[in-house]
């Protein structure tokens, strides 16, 4: 990388931080520390919860995903803003009302200590091993750069943002999180634009719409209902708003941000700010992915985007066969870029016979460039056979690192880092101030002095550190991070949110009903999460039983058989709205069949 | 720690000039929004 890149990173990261520790100097104690000084302006507020959000693996993976996908992943978001507005009509009052430090306080005042203590848990379990994701996403980027092992990276990058955490609290979070969005706001607009301007001038941006909206790139909205399609206007505006229900009312992270505001009006209008502003950047993000893609159309694209797993390639005994690949990847692009032209010339030309010609051949090419890469992906588990060949979060990072000009690389990879350590931050926060408010200081450690209390907020923010570089390590299991980021909150999030909707709607229901109905339902959620990955491997034994046995239980087995096929193709996003369904219904039936006292 | 109740000083909103006015703002400029990537669907494709 370049003096001037490395300049413009290292100067903003370290200006943004030393400032968010200077600023919160006078943390003295474990107020101040866990609540902030609740003087934060409702703009601060809003970037606040928005940085939260939009961690490192918003830039890596999202751009990634328009690249493969199209623009569909934009749906995910259509219930936020459903979700901002009934959090300030419901929620936000009654958390200003109580003066609460966390959103688990409300629940003892609503039910009881356990109801409490379990959604406490099942927060920290479910942050825990997303913050964990959240330092992983950028340290690829790092250990790419540098040449670093990605163990050593994690390390780095992990004990950076857990010192000024500790450091200065959630005010320190704060006031660094209003200068890292502003960066990452100011830093795509310049992107957008400046791949806009990379795309060939006879092609131009209207040509680049045309090839990407021909290819299906630009598909934002599907309406076709389906439950096992993850993205759609129906899961979005239905499960998205359960999801988000639950992330910004419940999620510690989030209610922590803006619990920091000076008023309930300023938290109010962070929230709405965040409700308008959320889908138009998630937009321009996954617009920044589809720009990248029609670039590709007329620059080579790397026939894998993971460059550690080439040079690793190149250097073993298959790199013949590699080379050979590689030329016939390079035949391929000449030819589908030929057809893509002759596409747009069509589209122009308003020639829709010669327009469909060329485009089932740009397709057929993009079919043929594809089982290339797939050749090479086995080439590279043949080397090892637990090789991450998914490189769709190396897409936009590799194109920042070959094309981007002089002093935006810099820039990108401080937008990448800000947007990581603003998350994490958030995350580390949160951990600490629910582990001291919520299990420490409630039922464990009681009536001892302030100073006690700041103190073991800052060792438990250290210890959530830890535990995150620890889930970090074992993040390359999974596939795509910004799905499995979501996957792991629609895992816990549906009970969180039932007993919080239990506790807002259904006046009558007690804790105890609450506290089981909970337990049963993310057992549920569980085993729906575990059937849809081994819906295979349960019916080969379920269809041998139905083999071997009577005919009634011959019947029982091909019944269960439909149940794990339907209950395993359902998408993750529904399993926020099952989830707070079960409990709701549960506790519902548990208080009716034993009536609880209310006090 | 105890949970204590807190007289609230519900503001009126900057802009609007009541919140249910303003939540309506926000949702209909969020189907708006819809609308118009439902267009912008039907248009690229």
């Amino acid at each position: 990388m370049h003096p001037l890149d490395w300049t413009i990173l290292l100067l903003t990261l370290f200006s943004i931080v030393a400032y968010g520790v200077w600023k919160t100097r006078n943390i003295n104690t474990s107020q101040s520390y866990l609540q902030g000084d609740r003087d934060l302006p409702w703009w601060t507020i809003g970037l606040s919860v928005m940085a939260t959000q939009a961690s490192a693996i918003t830039f890596l993976s999202t751009p990634g995903q328009a690249y493969n996908d199209g623009m569909r992943f934009l749906q995910f978001y259509f219930g936020l803003p459903i979700a901002m507005v009934v959090l300030c009509a419901f929620a936000l009052p009654l958390y200003y009302k109580l003066n609460v430090y966390t959103a688990y306080e409300y629940l003892e005042r609503r039910f009881d200590l356990r109801a409490r203590s379990l959604t406490a848990i099942l927060f920290l379990i479910q942050r825990g091993l997303a913050a964990g994701l959240t330092i992983y996403a950028p340290s690829i980027v790092l250990s790419e750069l540098m040449g670093w092992s990605l163990d050593i990276t994690i390390l780095v990058m992990g004990i950076f943002v857990i010192f000024y955490t500790v450091s200065g609290g959630t005010k320190a979070v704060s006031v660094t999180q209003l200068h890292q969005m502003t960066i990452i706001l100011v830093g795509m607009v310049v992107a957008v634009i400046i791949i806009v301007f990379r795309i060939p001038s006879d092609i131009g941006f209207n040509g680049a719409m045309d090839i990407a909206g021909q290819l299906g790139k630009l598909k934002v909205v599907d309406t076709d209902f389906s439950w096992n399609n993850r993205y759609n206007i129906w899961s979005g505006l239905i499960a998205g708003t359960f999801l988000f229900l639950s992330y910004f009312g419940a999620d510690q992270s989030q209610v922590q941000r803006y619990l920091s505001g000076k008023s309930l009006a300023e938290s109010r209008m962070g929230l709405l700010f965040n409700g308008i502003f959320k889908v138009p950047m998630q937009f321009m993000i996954l617009f920044a992915g589809i720009l990248v893609f029609v670039f590709y159309q007329f620059n080579k694209p790397p026939v894998h985007f993971n460059k550690a797993n080439v040079l690793q390639l190149e250097a073993s005994q298959y790199s013949d066969d590699y080379r050979q690949l590689n030329a016939r990847y390079d035949s391929v692009f000449e030819l589908k870029q030929t057809a893509v032209r002759t596409m747009l010339a069509a589209t122009r030309n308003n020639d829709e016979t010669l327009r469909d010609t060329a485009r089932a051949q740009v397709q057929r090419l993009q079919k043929s460039a594809a089982g290339i890469q797939g050749e090479v992906d086995q080439l590279i588990l043949k080397i090892d056979d637990k090789a991450l060949v998914e490189d769709t979060d190396y897409v936009f990072l590799s194109f920042i690192m070959g094309y981007m000009p002089l002093g935006m690389i810099g820039l990108l990879l401080a937008i990448i880092f800000s947007a990581a350590w603003s998350s994490t931050s958030s995350e580390l926060s949160a951990l600490a101030t629910t582990t001291v408010v919520d299990i420490y200081r409630r039922t464990a450690v009681k009536n001892r002095d302030d100073r006690h209390y700041l103190n073991a907020s800052r060792w438990f923010t250290v210890l959530w550190g830890a535990l995150a570089l620890f889930f970090a390590y074992t993040a390359s299991l999974f596939e795509n991070l910004i799905q499995a980021v979501n996957i792991i909150g629609s895992l816990f999030y549906g009970a969180i949110l039932g007993i919080f909707f239990v506790a807002f709607f259904m006046k009558k229901i007690g804790g105890r009903a609450v506290f089981y109905a909970a337990l049963i339902a993310e057992a549920v959620v569980l085993l729906m999460f575990y059937l849809s990955g081994n819906v295979a491997k349960i019916n080969g034994i379920l269809a041998d039983w139905a083999s071997n046995s009577s005919e009634f239980f011959a019947a029982s087995c091909t019944m269960a058989i439909w149940m794990v096929k339907a209950i395993g193709n359902v998408s993750y996003l529904w399993y926020n709205i099952f989830g707070c369904l079960l409990v709701m219904g549960i506790a519902w039936v548990l208080e009716k069949a034993k009536p609880e006292r209310m006090g | 720690m105890s949970v204590q109740n807190t007289p609230v000083e519900d503001d009126q909103p900057p802009i609007a000039g009541s919140w249910n006015r303003l939540y309506a703002f926000v949702l209909l400029l969020h189907v708006a929004i819809i609308a118009a990537l439902y267009l912008f669907t039907k248009v690229h494709s």
